[in-house]
């Protein structure tokens, strides 16, 4: 009987550090790539709401900021999510500062229903936020077109992309960017 | 063609004949990329997990089979999930959350109760392969149907012209059950139109060995 136990917890023991080892050694095999695929992702979704690569990188209050000065005209891309319909979506953001304009929203993760929600990733949903002033409501329905059979997911891109918006112009003209 | 390959394509297909792994077969299937991907990632695990055990049925004592195979599967999905999001970081995207749920797929589980744990590597791999292959276009076909109606199109590709309108239905969970249904009825007519056809011949003998046979019988 005790060598029973004993037999069936070695088995146990030795297929569990087995498998542990073989994911160890596949994690270091792939986190490199991984970590490299998420950067590239990143690297260009900012490039493509900013409309150029050169941009620098800013830790402002716990929120990475992607800064581009222009002559006259400095332009600033951040990411934030909002829970859509099939789970968190979560888009990248670029904004005029001086024009107090959105310039381009690409979305960069999300979980909706391919044929409905899934069409937020359009660029004939996502291309009548090009040049919106902040200042609008960004109301689903109202002010922003809702793509048919999808309200939950267009409302949740428009009113993340405000209430993000909305805060990171106000932290760079509260601790001043040109300074 | 050996026996264990053909057995998951047809006459046990796990999705239209056994009606296991339902959760990923269902929640997936919005088109027909994403369930050919589900089902080849599957059959990947599928494959290994099969031969693994099949390996071990003389290490594993009876008693503690089944948390031995947790682990297994459980660490087989794992490295498919980080070897997808590693070089296919795209289809990895879209497929998400149904990686890790492999894991849970019955199927797997139930080959390494049903076959694996019981037959020798080789006959344990054809098995898997089978089984995979057998899933993959189950979930493919489902994927098209359901992708042609709610979207007009199949594997992205529109082909039911402007004016077509879209099925939303299909897409949704509901819509799922509904084609599922229809598929498995078509298959069963099939069947059935085949059984007429044989009926009296070879196939009475044939049949009384089969495996689903002796499910439906003790049911």
């Amino acid at each position: 009987m005790k060598n029973t136990i004993l037999r069936y917890a070695l088995v146990l023991t030795l297929i569990s550090v087995v498998s542990g080892l073989s994911l160890g050694y596949f994690q270091g095999l792939t986190e490199d790539q991984i970590a490299e695929n998420r950067r590239a992702r990143e690297a260009a979704a900012v490039q493509a709401v900013l409309g150029t690569d050169q941009f620098t990188t800013r830790e402002v209050a716990g929120r990475r900021l992607f800064l581009t000065q222009r002559p006259g005209e400095t332009t600033v891309a951040f990411s934030c999510s909002a829970p859509g319909f099939g789970g968190s979506i979560s888009v990248m953001v670029g904004v005029n500062l001086e024009s107090q304009t959105v310039n381009s929203v690409l979305v960069l993760e999300h979980t909706e229903t391919p044929g409905l929600g899934a069409k937020i990733s359009e660029t004939s949903f996502l291309e009548q936020f090009q040049q919106k002033p902040l200042a609008d409501t960004f109301r689903a329905k109202q002010d922003v077109q809702a793509i048919t059979g999808a309200t939950i997911s267009s409302r949740a891109v428009a009113e993340c992309v405000k209430a993000e918006a909305v805060k990171v112009v106000a932290l760079l003209e509260g601790g001043g960017v040109n300074e | 063609m050996n026996k264990n390959l053909t057995r998951g394509l047809w006459r046990e297909n796990p999705t239209f004949v056994m009606l296991i792994g339902m959760c990923p077969t269902l929640a997936v299937t919005t088109g027909a990329i994403n369930g050919l991907a589900m089902g080849l990632a599957t059959t990947a695990v599928l494959i290994f997990s099969n031969l693994i055990i099949s390996l071990l049925r003389r290490v594993i004592p009876k008693a503690v089979r089944i948390p031995s195979f947790i682990v297994i599967i459980a660490s087989l999905v794992t490295v498919v999930d980080m070897v997808m999001a590693a070089y296919l970081p795209d289809i990895h995207r879209v497929l998400g959350l149904f990686i890790p749920l492999i894991i849970v797929n019955c199927i797997i589980m139930g080959r390494a109760e049903a076959f694996a744990f019981k037959n020798p590597p080789v006959e344990s791999v054809f098995d898997g392969l089978g089984m995979g292959i057998g899933f993959t276009w189950a979930l493919t076909l489902l994927g098209s149907v359901r992708e042609l109606l709610g979207s007009g199109s199949i594997f992205g590709v529109a082909v039911m012209g402007q004016h077509f309108q879209p099925v939303i239905l299909a897409l949704l969970p509901p819509g799922a059950f509904i084609t599922l249904g229809l598929i498995i009825a078509t298959f069963k007519a099939v069947e059935l139109n085949q059984q007429k056809k044989l009926a009296g011949g070879l196939y009475g003998a044939e049949r009384s060995v089969s495996d689903t046979d002796k499910l439906s019988l003790s049911k």
